[in-house]
C-alpha cells in the first residue's frame, strides 16, 4: 500500500516534469489570427459567353420548334374542315 | 483586462451571430490551450501549428451553428481538435514518431550532460507511454499538468463529474504504472 503510494507520487513527479506548457510563437498566433479573418481580395470571374450563346441557340430552336408544331396543328385542322 | 462569465457569454453570443471581432477574442483566449493539447498529442510543433490552424478554421466555419450549453466553449474546441488529431494519427499511422525535443532542452539546460541525457530519455519514455493511453486519459493528463486545471474544471470540459475525473485520473496512473517499469531513484 505504502509502496503504491510512493510509486504514484513518483509517477506524478515525472508527469510534472514531462508535461510542461509549451508556447507557440507569437508570430504564429498573430499570423493565424490575420489569416482567419482575411477575405480574398481577388475574385475569379468566369467567362460565360459560350454558355450564353448556347442558351440563346437552345431558346431559339425551341421557339422555332414550337412554332412549327402550332403551324402543323392549325394546318391539319383546316384540312379536316375542307374535307 | 478581466472578463466576467457574463462578458464571456455575451462575446460568445456575438461570435455565434458571426461577429469576427468576438471570434477573434475567443481565438486569443483558447489558441494556446488547443496548441498545447495538439502538441502533446502529435509530438511536434510543425503538426501542432498546422492542426491548430485547422481547428480554428473549422470552428469559425461552424460557429453560427454552435449551441450554447453549460459546457465551456473550450470543450467544443477540444472536441474539434480531438477529431482532427484522430484523423492525423490515422493518416500518419505508418509515419515514424518524432521525439519532442524543444521543451526538454529548456527544462534540463542547467543539468550536467549525463543527467541531461538520462532525464531526456525518461521524459521521452513517459511521453510515449502517455500517447498510448486512450484519448480521455491523455486529455485528463494534459489538462491537469499542462493547463493546471482542477478535477472539476476538467469534468466541465469532458462533461463528467468531479468524482468521475478523480477516478479516471487514478485509473490513468495505474495504467501508466503498468505500462512501463518506472526507474526508481
Amino acid at each position: 500500500m505504502g509502496d503504491d503510494k510512493n510509486l504514484f507520487e513518483m509517477i506524478e513527479k515525472r508527469l510534472d516534469q514531462a508535461l510542461l506548457p509549451v508556447r507557440p510563437e507569437e508570430n504564429y498566433i498573430s499570423s493565424l489570427n490575420n489569416r482567419l479573418f482575411s477575405h480574398p481580395r481577388i475574385s475569379i470571374e468566369r467567362d460565360n459567353t459560350l454558355k450564353i450563346i448556347l442558351f440563346l441557340c437552345l431558346a431559339f430552336f425551341t421557339g422555332f420548334a414550337i412554332l412549327i408544331l402550332i403551324n402543323e396543328i392549325f394546318r391539319n385542322g383546316s384540312q379536316k374542315k375542307a374535307l | 483586462m478581466n472578463f466576467t462569465e457574463h462578458d464571456y457569454d455575451s462575446i460568445l453570443d456575438q461570435a455565434i451571430k458571426g461577429d469576427e471581432e468576438a471570434f477573434s477574442f475567443l481565438y486569443q483566449d483558447n489558441v494556446k490551450k488547443i496548441y498545447n493539447y495538439i502538441y502533446y498529442r502529435t509530438g511536434n510543433s510543425h503538426d501542432a501549428e498546422d492542426l491548430t490552424a485547422k481547428v480554428f478554421q473549422r470552428a469559425l466555419g461552424h460557429i453560427t451553428k454552435y449551441k450554447k450549453t453549460n459546457v465551456p466553449f473550450s470543450a467544443w474546441l477540444y472536441r474539434i481538435a480531438h477529431n482532427l488529431v484522430a484523423n492525423w494519427h490515422r493518416d500518419n499511422s505508418r509515419r515514424k514518431e518524432v521525439p519532442i525535443e524543444d521543451q526538454i532542452d529548456l527544462r534540463v539546460k542547467t543539468e550536467i550532460p549525463e543527467k541531461q541525457i538520462e532525464m531526456r530519455q525518461e521524459v521521452e519514455f513517459l511521453l510515449k507511454a502517455i500517447r498510448k493511453l486512450s484519448n480521455d486519459r491523455q486529455l485528463v493528463l494534459i489538462l491537469k499538468y499542462v493547463e493546471n486545471l482542477s478535477n472539476k474544471e476538467i469534468g466541465d470540459i469532458l462533461g463528467k463529474s468531479e468524482g468521475a475525473i478523480k477516478s479516471l485520473y487514478h485509473r490513468t496512473l495505474l495504467e501508466l504504472k503498468d505500462s512501463f517499469e518506472l526507474p526508481m531513484d
